[in-house]
């Protein structure tokens, strides 16, 4: 199966220091994974203003990781769930962002896992 | 140079810390929350790079607060947020700079700090050269002397360095005119707003008005773009206007309006731009001999005459020219990295005995030439080079009898009117006879 994220922009920008990318990659997966629960949580309740801070505080870590499935999601998410408008799209969007989000813990789980 | 980070994402609190520290100038610290900040927030603190949503306060509410802690802190905001309405927001909030959460963020940010830390130095740097600049245009150093003459101009000085009032320098050439409106400016307090000179003789007469006034785009031929005008850049400082006796009449009357009404118009333009500076102006001719022979408007002169500084020319400054000459030596064998020299006493007599008439410049120039000529460890008689233009005696200078004189006068007079005896006796208002008589004495005693 075929990687969903890029870490080619943390290891030429730190010079490919393994130490700083292993770190980062934690750091990703125990914050995304608090965000996303916040996230699902707040759907849920349809606490739009919710959805949209914690679709907000997922953006950039997608970006920095360049999980590209996810890129014109979040965006979607972070704009209709702000604005309130296209309510109807709202479900699918957290459907896949968490589909995708979950395949991306379990293979960074694994990439640390291998460094270990 | 610290840089704090506030950012609430670990992920991206860490990927800007990493960025940050690549560079071993900087150092990051990064605090989760607004209040956080506040309670480490130092008035040295210099860059911020502040998150736009933080869990625990508004970014507008916490600039407000930063603010109070630090006034000169550059705040820079990065966010998530796409929307334009909000960077604009933050802009006029007084951040430096916003930058958005993408792919470009880590080297829009290194790029920022960069600016930042040149900035400072820059501003650093200003601030030496201000100090710098005042020591050089201290009264002291500005003016070398200590003649009578000299102490009654530092007074002056001094007065009107310490009021905002217009102030008009008169003196011959190479007096030091421009040296004292410089004084004046840096030691009052505009020192740190600008210092705006226009030498009206050294401007092309059609571009002059152009030159002060400024003019709007399309006023003339050539006018492709606005241009703002001296009067405009002066506006909270100082206007030197120098050689002020040189306008032209029709000039002298559009500069009389902008100095009463303390506003102007550009050519081809429209609005009246409101001015606040103040004015200080000097000439070599006499201004009020000017008025007299209508060469210059009686209600401008009254109106740039303020406080009169007169400099005196220095063959009456006695001893200030041996302290001038040794001055501008010692200053010229320090820049030249040459041994310094003494001045022997007969090339002083030189020195003393003549009468400068290119003033300050002269003295100037003439040392150096001597130190130039000069073989030995002093400056001999004949080391210095008097080439004076003009057709000045110089008599008084040397101590004669009354007669003799009288009889250096008459012979000065005879030479200047190629011996016309009937014009010397009508300049001097005596008669032919005495010129007659003198002749044949000074004759007879030759």
């Amino acid at each position: 199966m075929s990687k969903l994220y890029d870490l080619s922009e943390l290891r030429e920008m730190s010079g490919n220091d393994e130490a700083f990318v292993q770190e980062m990659l934690s750091v990703f997966l125990k914050n995304n994974r608090d965000y996303l629960s916040l996230l699902n949580k707040s759907f849920e309740e349809k606490e739009w203003k919710s959805v949209k801070f914690n679709a907000h505080k997922i953006k950039p870590s997608i970006m920095l990781f360049k999980i590209e499935t996810l890129r014109q999601e979040i965006l979607d998410l972070n704009e209709f769930s702000g604005k309130e408008i296209n309510l109807e799209q709202i479900p699918p969007l957290v459907s896949k962002i968490n589909e995708v989000l979950c395949r991306v813990f379990d293979q960074i789980s694994d990439e640390i896992k291998k460094e270990d | 140079m610290r840089v704090l980070i506030v950012e609430d994402d670990p992920v991206y609190a860490k990927y800007l810390k990493h960025n940050i520290e690549l560079n071993p100038d900087y150092e990051a610290v990064v605090y989760k929350t607004g209040m956080e900040l506040l309670n480490n927030l130092t008035a040295n603190d210099q860059v911020i790079s502040l998150d736009y949503s933080l869990p625990d306060m508004s970014c507008e509410l916490l600039i407000k607060k930063i603010r109070e802690i630090n006034q000169t802190i550059h705040i820079v905001t990065i966010s998530a947020q796409e929307e334009i309405s909000t960077a604009v927001k933050l802009l006029r909030a007084g951040v430096y700079d916003y930058i958005e959460k993408n792919e470009e963020t880590r080297n829009r940010l290194l790029n920022t700090i960069k600016h930042i830390q040149e900035n400072q130095l820059l501003k650093s740097e200003l601030e030496i050269l201000r100090e710098e600049v005042q020591t050089k245009y201290d009264f002291s150093s500005i003016l070398k002397g200590n003649s009578q003459p000299m102490e009654r101009v530092f007074q002056l000085m001094e007065k009107a360095s310490k009021a905002n009032i217009t102030v008009s320098i008169s003196g011959e050439t190479g007096t030091g005119k421009e040296l004292v409106a410089k004084a004046v400016h840096y030691n009052s307090n505009l020192r740190n707003k600008p210092l705006i000179s226009v030498n009206m003789s050294a401007i092309p007469k059609d571009l002059i008005e152009s030159e002060l006034f400024g003019h709007e785009k399309g006023a003339f031929t050539g006018a492709s773009a606005r241009r703002i005008g001296k009067f405009e850049e002066a506006n909270g400082g100082t206007l030197f206007l120098d050689e002020i006796a040189e306008l032209d009449l029709n000039l002298q009357s559009k500069i009389l309006r902008a100095l009463q009404e303390k506003e102007i118009e550009r050519i081809g333009g429209n609005n009246k731009i409101k001015l606040n500076f103040r004015l200080l102006v000097a000439t070599h001719r006499d201004l009020a001999e000017e008025v007299k022979n209508g060469n210059f408007r009686e209600d401008l002169f009254y109106r740039v005459l303020g406080l009169p500084i007169k400099l005196p020319p220095l063959r009456e400054r006695g001893k200030d020219i041996l302290v001038l000459a040794t001055h501008f030596m010692d200053e010229f064998c320090k820049e030249n990295k040459l041994k310094k020299k003494s001045i022997s006493t007969v090339a002083r007599q030189k020195l003393m005995e003549y009468s400068w008439p290119g003033n300050v410049r002269e003295i100037k120039a003439v040392v150096e030439l001597a130190i130039v000529m000069s073989n030995e460890d002093e400056i001999l008689a004949d080391d210095i080079t008097l080439t004076s233009t003009r057709n000045t005696p110089d008599f008084l200078l040397k101590e004669m009898t009354m007669k003799d004189y009288v009889n250096s006068i008459m012979v000065h007079f005879l030479e200047k009117y190629d011996n016309n005896v009937m014009t010397v006796a009508a300049k001097l208002n005596i008669g032919k006879s005495t010129i007659y008589r003198m002749l044949k004495e000074t004759v007879r005693n030759n």
